[in-house]
Order: structure tokens, then C-alpha cells, then sequence
């Protein structure tokens, strides 16, 4: 079932804005800059990406918003924008060719009896070093990820969205969105076992 | 791996969310019964899952906040203050006119 494209909190904040209120702006500012952040951290991996990533998806946030109809939640909209920033920066940073996560890949490896070692994300609020290991490897993992399933997996497990939300944010098929969050998956489960596999952890 | 596993791994993000109906959800619970294999797998990547999501969020250091606020002030405030610009010279030349002024 489609959810219902407003929120209250949001339409009365952009009502303001668009009447001329700073203060409509900074308190839409508050409510998403973490998650545009986050989002920006774990795409592109550094402080400054994610900074330029906020930045520019406010700016253009802003800039466009008279135009804004609200046929989407300025959640969405907002992630469309932090999105096309993600990618523009990736392609800029580095030349990473469109690479293909191929399913064979992971189902082709014989007996996968104890192969897939991944720890338990540890709750006890002594076990900080720990933990700050484990994030480490964890966001490594997803950056290491081709940005187009990278891109989904921020997406949907990180973010929340559902697979149709996804698929209108990024222009695709939902049967795309489940292909590549699949694989992408896959991917990160290979990468965060062999780390402890390898006792590359401790 | 087995084609019948293959099969059923090809879909095991899908079983995972709730996205498959119900005859090919019921056919992996059979399956599943039946082949620790697939069962390592659907457990491993649940745990992945977990662990990724848990990883969690991030607050965007103070810092950073700030000079977020200051370049929208600075980009969208002087549209703003022009308008209020505008509203008080045109008041002031109001007031000109009524004789209030004190000069």
C-alpha cells in the first residue's frame, strides 16, 4: 500500500519557508541533517565528502523547494537529492568502471558449513573498543561496495526505505532495487566474515 | 551448492523482507528445514544485516552544523532581508510623508 505522501511537521515547515521564514528553514535543516550526513558518510567514506554532500543537498534543497508539490515526502526528496551528490562525488574521486557483483560468484564456493563467521554487534557499553572495531569494518565493507549496489543498500537497510520508495528515488525498477540489494548483501557478508575469518579483527 | 539451494538463495533478501508470497515463502520454509546449508546462509546474512543496521547513524559534528546554517543564511537570508529591506525603506518614506518623522 502506498503511505501517504505528507507529513504534518514537514508541510507546515515548508508553508513557512516558502513565506520567508529562516527559522522554517534551519528547523527542516535539524530534523534531516544527520541522516543526509550518515548517508553521505557511508557513500563516499570521508568528513569532507559528507560535509560537501549536506551542503549541497540543502542548497539545492532550498533553491528548488518553491517548485516542491509535495507529491513526495520531503524525506524522499531530499534523499533524491543527497543521491545524484553521492554519485556525482564518487565518479569525480576516483574512476570506478561500472562493476557487476555477479551472483555465481558467491554461490559457487562449495560448502559454505562455517564459513560465514559475523560477530554479534556487542550492546555492553564497556565493550566501546570493540565496537569501534566492528563499525570500522562494517563501513569499510559498504564503501568497498560498487556505488550502484552501495547506493541501494544505504537505501534500504540502512535508511529504511521500502523497495518502492527506493526505486522512485533512484529511478529504477523495484525488481532492480531487490536485485542489487541482494547482491549487495551477499557482498558485505563476504567482506565483514573474511575480516574475522582472517583475524584481520582484534 | 546445490541447483535447488541456488534456487532458493537467489531469494532469500525477498523471504527475508516478507516480499514473496506465500507458496515460494512456504516451499523455502520446507527447504530451509531440511538443509543447514541454506540455513547458514539465511543466518549469516541476517546477521549481516543486524550488523549493518546497527552501525547505525551519525551526528553531524557542530561544527559542520554551523557552517551549514551560515551558507544557507547567507544564500536565502539576503533574498529574505531585501524583502524586508524593501518593506522598511518604503515605511520610512510613509512616515516622511505623514510628517512623523522627528527631524
Amino acid at each position: 500500500m502506498k503511505q501517504p505522501a505528507r507529513n504534518t511537521t514537514d508541510h507546515n515547515l515548508i508553508t513557512e519557508f516558502k513565506a520567508g521564514s529562516l527559522d522554517a528553514m534551519e528547523k527542516i535543516v535539524e530534523r534531516y541533517e544527520d541522516r543526509i550526513f550518515t548517508f553521505g558518510l557511508k557513500m563516499c567514506g570521508h568528513l569532507q565528502d559528507a560535509e560537501d554532500i549536506a551542503q549541497e543537498t540543502f542548497l539545492n534543497a532550498f533553491r528548488y523547494l518553491e517548485d516542491f508539490r509535495e507529491e513526495t515526502k520531503l524525506k524522499n526528496w531530499l534523499f533524491r537529492i543527497a543521491t545524484r551528490a553521492c554519485l556525482k562525488k564518487r565518479r569525480k574521486k576516483k574512476y570506478e568502471p561500472d562493476q557487476e557483483i555477479s551472483l555465481d560468484s558467491f554461490l559457487n564456493k562449495g560448502s559454505s558449513n562455517g564459513r560465514y563467521e559475523i560477530p554479534d554487534w556487542s550492546d555492553d557499553p564497556s565493550n566501546n573498543f570493540l565496537r569501534a572495531e566492528i563499525k570500522q569494518i562494517i563501513d569499510s565493507a559498504i564503501q568497498s561496495l560498487p556505488p550502484k549496489y552501495s547506493v541501494v543498500f544505504n537505501l534500504r537497510d540502512i535508511e529504511g526505505f521500502n523497495t518502492q520508495e527506493t526505486s522512485e528515488i533512484l529511478d529504477i525498477s523495484p525488481q532492480l532495487v531487490k536485485t542489487r540489494l541482494h547482491r549487495g548483501r551477499l557482498f558485505l557478508r563476504e567482506k565483514i566474515s573474511a575480516h574475522f575469518r582472517e583475524g584481520k579483527f582484534q | 551448492m546445490r541447483e535447488c539451494c541456488k534456487k532458493y538463495i537467489e531469494r532469500i533478501s525477498e523471504y527475508l523482507d516478507g516480499e514473496l508470497e506465500n507458496e515460494i515463502c512456504q516451499e523455502i520454509d520446507h527447504h530451509l528445514e531440511d538443509c543447514p546449508e541454506c540455513r547458514e546462509c539465511l543466518n549469516s546474512l541476517k546477521k549481516t544485516i543486524q550488523l549493518c543496521k546497527q552501525s547505525g547513524y551519525e551526528k553531524m559534528p557542530s561544527d559542520m552544523q554551523a557552517r551549514l546554517k551560515s551558507s544557507l543564511r547567507d544564500c536565502f537570508g539576503s533574498a529574505q532581508s531585501e524583502t524586508i529591506g524593501s518593506k522598511a525603506s518604503k515605511m520610512s518614506l510613509f512616515i516622511n510623508r505623514l510628517g512623523l518623522d522627528d527631524k
